[in-house]
């Protein structure tokens, strides 16, 4: 057995005891088991804190304890002999606690215009956080005739001529033509209407020619290029290291294949790379938005258990799209305070619009820009009030939320349903005063399979 | 939690602090929830051994708030002090039992996680881009139920399955992660 084989089988095995362990206290003989595998060497004992993490990690995700559950939690393990001649907790701090320390306004800086060649599309999503390897473009920057995007972390949407929208998603580095992207490596989609038939993705190893479709390419180095098709139909022809076609492969939905070029033999079908878990964090971010504008940037990110109240979730000069709950469905009519209702037994997909500058430094911060979902939106919740009735049945599981009465669109702000385009698109300006550092508002879309 | 698990004290609630120091002691470690509860579980993996050491965390941290150095982080603080309460918890767990892992693999285990912090912070961050990468409804099963028995007895009802499937859900999906972050890392899987 090589040193690789025996290592990979004491990982293995510290697996399972770690596995075990996570569920019920580990007993005498994997308890002694363990402390045999991790005196062999240290590179088990890597493996063992890099398998203990996770499970640690995963426990602090599900641990959102508020000031109130802390309270509580400190209560519960006082023993009565101690505690009885003391004050029983009673909650009140939890009401005194709706305020939380603040961080500075982290710093935007807004970016200058770049030299362009000939234009071939524009930026129209790109995630919070997103970290650029090289030179960065912002939301509705144009990327010109053999721009390079390069991203180490994030994704990046960027919508070309002829209805194709490629999405980007980092580590990945590219290159953009009239009507073809050069992958580096990395990961993309591309989403290819009747127009843009011909659209193609070129990597060192292949050629990926749409023919109306719906794909996903991978590119690195020790696998070379891997196609999925979504939808529609693709030609993927596999090239040499002189550029030269050696095969070509049509590919229809649901198929996949890898191309090579250092193995040209291998089996065309051995696709290895998970498409569904990266293609999954751009789908989740964005939901049914298709074009985010001005400060609107989709979330990169866990969704679930995240703390909106003021000033603990800093956007800066962003504007947060959260995507929520999706085929909600109200078990009856709800008035809001514009005067409209949200019917009972629609079914509706749910996005949450966050704005908090925090209340370091926010003189003259203002949000403005606007989403365009794919079709008609349904309603625009926009007062405190009609958020906090809205919260229960639509917010993601461990959201935390304002409870005061300021996190709605107030006068300073403007939030209007464009009626340009059967009423798809959502346009917002948000300004903040002084104690008021937190905007939000709640979109609603017919939810659609 | 098992009052012959927790060390005689003469414990301090957050009511007993100076009137404003009780809030910020609440909002500082509900602050930090999560990370006392990483750095316990590094230590003694079961979910009902960590909900008792950071318990007992919790109740030190109280104790100790006043002598608390305000220009020091209060995270960094909190962390050290919840790393001393689960090592002696094992040590105790192991008098108690009669077994446990021994001191010397413990002090190899703490010298291995103080040499390679940086990288446990980006298998953190590459933790993170793999729940991100689960579906909403397992990110949804991840935050309600893990670590929380009664929390998938819950859940498996609402969805008419059988708490042991959600179990082996949630087992599935430990393994996924960790499968995600080694690859992410460059590590075998």
């Amino acid at each position: 057995m090589s040193d690789r084989d025996a290592r990979r089988r004491t990982a293995d095995e510290i697996y399972e005891i770690v596995e075990e362990g996570c569920d019920r206290p580990l007993g005498p003989e994997a308890t002694a088991r363990l402390e045999e595998l991790l005196r062999r060497d240290v590179t088990a004992i890597q493996d063992f804190l890099g398998y203990v993490d996770v499970h640690a990690s995963l426990l602090a995700v599900s641990a959102t304890d508020g000031p109130s559950a802390v309270a509580e939690r400190i209560a519960r393990g006082v023993r009565p002999a101690v505690s009885r001649d003391r004050n029983v907790w009673r909650a009140r701090a939890a009401v005194a606690l709706t305020v939380v320390a603040m961080a500075g306004v982290a710093a935007w800086a807004p970016l200058g215009l770049r030299p362009a060649g000939q234009p071939v599309g524009r930026v129209v999503a790109l995630s919070d956080g997103a970290v650029w390897e090289g030179d960065p473009f912002a939301i509705d920057d144009v990327v010109g005739r053999g721009d390079r995007l390069a991203l180490e972390k994030g994704f990046v949407t960027v919508e070309l001529a002829d209805d194709v929208v490629v999405d980007l998603v980092g580590p990945v580095a590219t290159s953009f033509q009239p009507r073809s992207v050069w992958l580096s490596r990395g990961f993309l989609t591309g989403r290819v209407g009747p127009d843009g038939r011909g659209f193609a993705v070129r990597t060192e190893d292949a050629r990926v020619v749409d023919l109306g479709t719906e794909f996903e390419v991978h590119k690195d180095y020790a696998y070379g290029t891997q196609v999925r098709v979504l939808s529609g139909h693709v030609e993927a022809t596999l090239r040499d290291a002189d550029g030269e076609d050696t095969k070509v492969f049509d590919l229809l939905a649901g198929q996949a294949a890898r191309l090579d070029r250092n193995s040209p033999d291998d089996d065309p079908q051995g696709v290895i790379f998970d498409f569904d878990a990266v293609a999954r964090v751009v789908r989740g971010a964005k939901g049914k938005v298709r074009r985010f504008a001005g400060a609107a940037k989709p979330l990169s990110g866990p969704v679930v258990g995240l703390d909106f109240r003021s000033g603990v979730y800093e956007t800066a000069a962003n504007v947060l799209v959260v995507p929520e709950r999706t085929g909600v469905t109200l078990d009856r009519p709800l008035p809001l305070a514009d005067g409209s209702v949200l019917e009972a037994g629609v079914r509706f997909d749910s996005y949450l619009l966050h704005f908090d500058v925090g209340r370091g430094s926010f003189t003259g911060v203002a949000g403005r820009g606007s989403i365009r979902f794919d079709g008609s939106v349904a309603a625009v919740v926009t007062d405190s009030a009609d958020l906090a009735a809205t919260d229960g049945p639509f917010a993601t599981a461990g959201s935390v939320f304002e409870p005061a009465d300021f996190r709605g669109v107030d006068d300073e702000d403007a939030v209007r349903l464009d009626a340009v385009d059967g009423g798809t698109v959502v346009a917002f300006d948000l300004n903040v005063t002084a104690g008021r550092a937190l905007d939000q508002f709640r979109v609603l879309v017919p939810s659609r399979p | 939690m098992d009052p012959a698990r927790l060390p005689q004290t003469d414990t301090t609630t957050p009511s007993d602090l100076p009137l404003g120091a009780e809030a910020e002691f609440l909002r500082l470690v509900s602050g930090c929830m999560g990370d006392l509860r990483r750095v316990i579980a590094g230590f003694v993996l079961n979910g009902h051994d960590v909900d008792d050491v950071l318990q007992e965390t919790l109740l030190k941290l109280c104790e100790n708030f006043e002598s608390y150095d305000r220009d020091r982080s209060f995270r960094v603080w909190g962390c050290a002090i919840a790393a001393n309460t689960a090592r002696n918890f094992l040590k105790r767990e192991r008098l108690r039992r009669g077994f446990g892992l021994s001191d010397e693999i413990q002090q190899q285990i703490a010298k291995v996680r103080a040499g390679t912090h940086e990288l446990a912070e980006l298998r953190n961050e590459k933790f993170r881009e793999c729940l991100a990468a689960l579906s909403t409804e397992q990110q949804e099963m991840v935050w309600r139920c893990y670590g929380r028995e009664s929390q998938i007895k819950d859940w498996a009802a609402s969805r008419g399955l059988a708490a042991s499937t959600v179990s082996g859900r949630l087992r599935r999906v430990r393994k996924r992660l960790v499968a995600c972050v080694n690859r992410k890392m460059g590590a075998f899987t």
